[in-house]
C-alpha cells in the first residue's frame, strides 16, 4: 500500500496551519506496529510457543500506548496471532511471566528479577535495560531500535538477520 | 494512522516515517509549525489541573478571559469584548458550532461535555482565518473529543466535595468486530450555587446530565465517525424583574427565580475517504436541537449543518476547498414575568459559504498561506473574509509567523430583528435621587451593519532544548461597527398600580463601536527535571479609541456591555507540576486577573492545588483545593437581566478514578 499523501491533523489546526507537508506519526502507534513486526522475526529455540497465539504483554500506564496495542490485538502473524494483554509486571511471580507472556513491552523501571523470569520472553523497552532484547531509539526523528544479542541467545531466542540489519545498534 | 494501520507497511517502510516529537514543552510539532496564534490543552492538562468544567480548562491558554460569573454562567472570550453574550468568539465540539444564533453566543452550561471525554482543546486567537464563518471574529475553540478507538477498557470518576457536590463519570470502549470501535459516557454534576453580596439573592443548587455515544468504523481508506448526545441541566439563576411596576414598587430590587430546564440533543456524522495519492475528502453532517423552559422565556433553538471539504496536495501546495451549509431555527418568546418580546418569535438563519485556502511552500524555509471565504447570509447579506500567513522556519529551533486576516460576525437576531426586551434594571440610589430606573433596549430601527475586524498577528517561536520552549504573539486588532447602544428615551414614569416613581429608560442598538486592540501573549514551558515541569501562560491587553459619547454615557451607568475598554490588561497563569515518589503527585496552578475597572471588579489572585496518589494502577486517588487565596472574589457580571455580584468560593474536593481493564 502507497503511503498517503495527507495526513490526519486536527481540524482547527489543519486549516490555520500553513502545511506541515512530512506527516509525523504517533509515537505509541509506532511503537506499537514495530512490537508486531518483531514479533514476526523472533523464532523461540527451546519450544515452540503452544497454541495459536503470539501473546504480547503490555505493561504499561500511557492511555494511548494501551490503545494503540489493543488495535493490533488478533492481528496475523506467521501462522498464528496476536493475543495483546494488558498487564502489571509487579504483580507476576517469578515463574509465571515466561509462562504466560512471549513477548512484553514495558515502558517502566526494571525491578530486579533474576534472569529466569524472562526466559522465553521477548523484551521490548523504551529505553536501554539490564534485560531487554529490543530497545527502542529515535534517530533524526525517526524510530529506530537496538537489539542486545547476547541477551536474546539467554533467554532462548533467535533474531532473524533481517531484524538485525535494520537496526541501529546489535549488542552481540 | 493507527498501529493497525501502520502494520500495513514494512518494516522498512515504518523506519522512513517521522515520529511526532512531543518534547518536555508539550507542545505538539504541529503547533510549532502552525503561523497563527494557536494553544492546546490537553486530557492531561485538564486532569492534573483538577477543572470541573470547560470553560475553567480555559484559564491555561494565554488570551482567553474567562470569567465565572456564577455556578453555571462564564463569560468566555479571547483577546477581549467579553460578557455573558459575548459574540465574537466561535466554539466547535468535534467541528460542530455550538454557538447560537438568537444572541450569537454560547451558553456554557450547555457544554457540559464530561472531561473525560476530552482528547484536547485548541485554542485559535485571532480571525479564524478566513476558514471559519460568523463569529470567527476573535478567536475560535475547537473541543475535540476521544475517537471511539482511543478509549479501550472502563472508568469510573467520581469527585465530591463543597462546591463541586458531585462531578461523576462512568466511561467506556470497546472494539465490536474487526473495523469497529464504540465509547460510551454517562456523566452527572451537582454543583452548589454561589453566595452573592445580598443573602436572599443566593443561588439554589444546579445540576446537569450528559449521555454521549461515539461510533468509529475504519476500512480502507474510509473512516466513519458517528457521535450522538443527550443531555440536560437545571438550574435557578437570578434575573433582575424589570416589570415596570415591579421596579417601582421595590425600588428596583426585585428578582425573578428563573427556574431553568434545557434538554437537548446532537447528533454528527462525520466520513472521511482518503482518494488515493489524490488527497482527502471529508463530509460532515450535524444536527442538534435544545428545548429550554423557564419562568422567564421559553427558547428552542435547532440546528442543522452539513460540511463538505477536499485536501490535496501536489508538489509544494497543499490545497484546501470546501463548502458549508448551515440552517438554523430558533423559537423564542417571553412569559409574563419578562418583557422579552421577538418578532416574529421564530425565524429560520440560513448561511452558506464556500472557502478556499491554499499553502505554498515557496522555499525550504518559507511557507506561504492565502485563504478567502465567501459567505452569504439570510440574515445579514453576503460578506467575505480572507488571510494571508506566512512562516519562516529560521532553523531548527525557531520560527517567525505573521498574519493579515478580516473577519466579521454574523448580527444576531435580537440585533437585527424585530426584538426588544429588558435589559437591566437600576436600583434605586442617592445617584439616582431614590428613583430606581428599567431599562429596556430596542431593535429593529435600521439594520446594523455587521462588525469587522482587521487583524495583524507576529509571532516567535524558540525550541531553546528539549526542555526549554518559549513562543511569543503580538496583535493589533482594528474593528469596526461593533454592537453598541444609544439612548432613546429617558422619561420619568408613575407606575399607576405602586404609584411610585421609576424611570423608563429605553436604549437603542448601534453599530458604532469602532476601537482598536493591541496586546502581547507568551507562554513558557520548561521541563525542569524528569519529572517537574513549569508552564506559563501570560497575556497584555489594551483597548484603545473611545465610545461615541451616548454610549459611554449608558456604560457609565449599566454593568458593562460588551463595552470594549473593560477587559483586564493583564493575565498570568503559572502551573508547576511534579512527581513527589512514584504514587504521589502534585500540581499547582496560581492565576493573577487584572481588574475590570468600569464594573468595578477588582483584581484577584489564586491557587490551585491538586494531589495525586496511585493507589495501584488502577486505582488513583486525588484531592484537590481551587480558589486558594482571593476567597469570595467577584470575576464577571452578567451585563444584561444583572441581579448581584456573585462570590467565586473556595473549594475543595476528593475524587478517585478506577480503571477497569
Amino acid at each position: 500500500m502507497k503511503l498517503l499523501s495527507v495526513c490526519k491533523v486536527p481540524l482547527v489546526l489543519m486549516l490555520a496551519m500553513t502545511a506541515n507537508f512530512v506527516c509525523a506519526q504517533e509515537a505509541e502507534a509506532l511503537k506499537a506496529a514495530y512490537v508486531y513486526n518483531f514479533s514476526k522475526f523472533v523464532s523461540w529455540t527451546d519450544a515452540e510457543p503452544p497454541g495459536e497465539n503470539i501473546i504480547v504483554c503490555v505493561d504499561t500506564e500511557n492511555e494511548r500506548m494501551r490503545a494503540q496495542m489493543g488495535s493490533i490485538d488478533g492481528k496475523p502473524v506467521a501462522n498464528k496471532k496476536l493475543s495483546v494483554q494488558m498487564i502489571d509486571l509487579e504483580g507476576f511471580s517469578d515463574s509465571e511471566l515466561s509462562k504466560t507472556c512471549q513477548v512484553l513491552y514495558s515502558d517502566r523501571e526494571e525491578s530486579s528479577r533474576g534472569d529466569d523470569f524472562y526466559h522465553g520472553v521477548l523484551v521490548v523497552t523504551d529505553v536501554i535495560r539490564p534485560h531487554a532484547t529490543i530497545s527502542f531509539s529515535v534517530l533524526n526523528k525517526k524510530l529506530s531500535f537496538q537489539v542486545d544479542l547476547a541477551r536474546a541467545r539467554e533467554q532462548g531466542l533467535k533474531i532473524s538477520s533481517r531484524l538485525l540489519r535494520l537496526a541501529e545498534k546489535v549488542k552481540r | 494512522m493507527s498501529a493497525s494501520e501502520l502494520i500495513e507497511f514494512s518494516l522498512e517502510d515504518l523506519m522512513g516515517m517521522d515520529i511526532e516529537v512531543t518534547s518536555a514543552g508539550k507542545r505538539e510539532e504541529k503547533s510549532f509549525n502552525t503561523a497563527a496564534a494557536v494553544s492546546v490543552i490537553s486530557a492531561e492538562d485538564i486532569r492534573r489541573s483538577g477543572v470541573t468544567n470547560i470553560p475553567d480548562a480555559l484559564r491555561m491558554a494565554p488570551g482567553v478571559q474567562v470569567g465565572r460569573i456564577n455556578s453555571n454562567e462564564w463569560a468566555v472570550t479571547v483577546r477581549g469584548l467579553s460578557g455573558r453574550f459575548a459574540r465574537y468568539l466561535l466554539v466547535l465540539v468535534d467541528g460542530r458550532s455550538v454557538y447560537d444564533p438568537l444572541f450569537s453566543g454560547v451558553n456554557w452550561d450547555e457544554v457540559n461535555i464530561a472531561l473525560v471525554d476530552i482528547e484536547r482543546i485548541e485554542i485559535v486567537r485571532g480571525p479564524g482565518a478566513g476558514l471559519w464563518g460568523a463569529n470567527a471574529v476573535n478567536g475560535v475553540i475547537n473541543i475535540v473529543t476521544k475517537a471511539p478507538d482511543a478509549v479501550t477498557g472502563s472508568q469510573v470518576d467520581l469527585a465530591m466535595g463543597n462546591q463541586d457536590k458531585v462531578v461523576a463519570s462512568m466511561q467506556g470502549g470497546w472494539q465490536v468486530g474487526e473495523k469497529t470501535h464504540v465509547r460510551v459516557t454517562g456523566s452527572h454534576y451537582d454543583r452548589k450555587g454561589f453566595d452573592a453580596f445580598r443573602p436572599e439573592m443566593n443561588e439554589d443548587d444546579v445540576d446537569g446530565q450528559r449521555l454521549s455515544f461515539a461510533i468509529g468504523h475504519r476500512d480502507g481508506p474510509n473512516n466513519f465517525d458517528v457521535r450522538a448526545d443527550v443531555s440536560q441541566l437545571q438550574n435557578n439563576a437570578l434575573w433582575s424583574d424589570a416589570r415596570p411596576s415591579v421596579v417601582a414598587a421595590t425600588l428596583g430590587m426585585g428578582a425573578i427565580e428563573g427556574d431553568e430546564e434545557k434538554k437537548g440533543y446532537a447528533l454528527q456524522f462525520k466520513w472521511e475517504h482518503q482518494l488515493a495519492e489524490m488527497g482527502l475528502v471529508n463530509l460532515r453532517f450535524a444536527y442538534d436541537d435544545i428545548e429550554r423552559d423557564s419562568s422567564i422565556y421559553q427558547w428552542d433553538s435547532s440546528n442543522a449543518d452539513l460540511d463538505l471539504e477536499y485536501i490535496g496536495e501536489w508538489n509544494a501546495q497543499r490545497f484546501t476547498v470546501g463548502i458549508n451549509t448551515r440552517s438554523s431555527t430558533s423559537n423564542a418568546t417571553g412569559t409574563e414575568f419578562s418583557n422579552i418580546v421577538l418578532e416574529p418569535p421564530k425565524e429560520d438563519i440560513d448561511i452558506s459559504s464556500f472557502f478556499i485556502h491554499n499553502t505554498s511552500r515557496l522555499t525550504d524555509d518559507w511557507e506561504v498561506t492565502v485563504g478567502g471565504r465567501y459567505e452569504y447570509s439570510s440574515e445579514a447579506g453576503d460578506g467575505l473574509k480572507g488571510t494571508v500567513r506566512s512562516i519562516w522556519y529560521i532553523d531548527e529551533r525557531q520560527r517567525f509567523w505573521g498574519s493579515i486576516s478580516k473577519a466579521d460576525s454574523t448580527p444576531s437576531r435580537l440585533t437585527t430583528g424585530n426584538s426588544s426586551f429588558s435589559f437591566a434594571v437600576i436600583p434605586a440610589s442617592p445617584e439616582t435621587f431614590g428613583i430606581p430606573a428599567s431599562v429596556r433596549v430596542n431593535s429593529g430601527g435600521e439594520p446594523l451593519e455587521t462588525a469587522e475586524l482587521i487583524a495583524i498577528q507576529a509571532g516567535y517561536r524558540l525550541a531553546w532544548s528539549s526542555s526549554l520552549s518559549w513562543d511569543l504573539v503580538l496583535f493589533r486588532h482594528e474593528y469596526r461597527h461593533l454592537l453598541s447602544a444609544d439612548l432613546v428615551e429617558n422619561p420619568l414614569r408613575i407606575d399607576p398600580v405602586s404609584m411610585a416613581p421609576y424611570v423608563d429608560t429605553v436604549i437603542e442598538f448601534t453599530d458604532s463601536g469602532d476601537p482598536d486592540a493591541e496586546g502581547v501573549e507568551m507562554t513558557l514551558s520548561w521541563k525542569m527535571t524528569e519529572s517537574w515541569y513549569l508552564q506559563y501562560a501570560g497575556s497584555y491587553l489594551n483597548y484603545v479609541g473611545e465610545l461615541n459619547s451616548t454610549s459611554a454615557a449608558i456604560a457609565d451607568f449599566l454593568p458593562s456591555f460588551n463595552t470594549p475598554n473593560d477587559v483586564p490588561h493583564h493575565q498570568h497563569s503559572l502551573r508547576v507540576m511534579g512527581d513527589l515518589s512514584p504514587e504521589l503527585s502534585l500540581s499547582l496552578w496560581g492565576r493573577y486577573v487584572d481588574e475590570l475597572s468600569l464594573v468595578q471588579i477588582d483584581s484577584y489572585a489564586t491557587l490551585d492545588i491538586r494531589l495525586d496518589y496511585r493507589v495501584s494502577s488502577d486505582i488513583t486517588v486525588s484531592a484537590v483545593a481551587q480558589n486558594l487565596g482571593d476567597n469570595n472574589h467577584v470575576e464577571a457580571v452578567r451585563e444584561a437581566f444583572y441581579v448581584d455580584n456573585y462570590k467565586v468560593p473556595e473549594s475543595y474536593y476528593l475524587a478517585v478514578n478506577w480503571k477497569f481493564r
